[in-house]
């Protein structure tokens, strides 16, 4: 068990919670001229990265807000949580602010 | 024509033992509040409509007597009104051009109240009970065994008040009835 810091609500418990996957994936603009392969990429295909993950996140029981959250999929650690529209966080021991 | 029967799965239903009595409050008008809440069309709509003030803590709620806000979310708030909640709606339209639902018959209200009931509570919600988290004027949204429920802090006695969807009332009633056995 562990708590998730609710951009909005504040400290509750994993249970209240849900994990929607990947964040930051834009849906692409030039829908009309896609190919079945670039759909696929968007729809299925996912970094499933082993590390720091940027991963959206459903305050399902409280507030009901969508937020984003920078966990480690290894150590199930927190780094931040931070609203849609906030810049992103740092991953820790990374210059690079991707 | 024979008038209705007003009648729910708890109205015929209380528990009262030595500590905790919780029994069905009756029908309380409702009203999902959408918004901008620092707009000026906002803070002039509740400052008209209900007489309240905007500036609301998340997790907390204000009652003036005619009227409760609870906050439930940084766009989102719930009204308790003895008014006609139809009279609100359209005037909050107009007033802000933002959003406003009779959500009256979404949900109902359970008040609990004794010494006990911050334990009962705590033995299915998630949320930290102890008064120093959860004191009076606070509401919280979270979890009651599988049912999302509203839970706001009425007085330090305590006197708890437990909003829960209708489909889940009989659910939380009986869990409540099982728990209090125990603590």
């Amino acid at each position: 068990m562990f708590i998730i810091n609710c951009p909005y609500c504040g400290d509750r418990d994993q249970t209240e919670f849900s994990c929607h996957g990947e964040a930051h994936i834009p849906r692409p603009t030039n829908t009309a001229t896609m190919t079945d392969e670039e759909w696929g990429d968007y729809v299925f295909f996912r970094s499933n990265p082993k590390g720091y993950h940027r991963e959206r996140w459903l305050h399902d029981h409280g507030c009901r807000r969508w937020f984003n959250a920078l966990r480690h999929t290894v150590t199930d650690e927190f780094v931040a949580t931070y609203k849609v529209q906030d810049p992103r966080p740092q991953i820790p021991g990374d210059g690079d602010q991707s | 024509m024979d008038s209705p029967v007003i009648a729910t799965p708890l109205s015929a239903v209380k528990i009262d033992t030595d500590g905790f009595t919780a029994l069905e409050l009756g029908h309380i008008s409702k009203i999902n509040l959408r918004g901008d809440f620092d707009s000026p069309a906002v803070v002039g709509a509740l400052t008209t409509l209900l007489g309240m003030q905007t500036d609301l803590a998340p997790n907390t709620f204000v009652s003036n007597g005619a009227a409760t806000l609870f906050w439930l979310g940084p766009d989102e708030r719930l009204v308790y009104t003895d008014r006609d909640p139809d009279a609100i709606i359209s005037q909050w339209r107009n007033h802000t051009g933002t959003g406003a639902v009779d959500v009256s018959d979404y949900s109902t209200v359970l008040r609990l109240s004794g010494q006990k009931v911050r334990d009962v509570i705590a033995s299915g919600a998630p949320f930290d009970m102890h008064p120093d988290n959860f004191s009076a004027g606070q509401c919280v949204q979270t979890r009651f065994g599988n049912a999302s429920i509203l839970l706001s802090n009425h007085a330090d006695t305590p006197v708890f008040q437990l909003q829960v969807r209708w489909s889940f009332a009989e659910y939380v009633f009986n869990y409540i009835e099982r728990v209090v056995k125990y603590v």
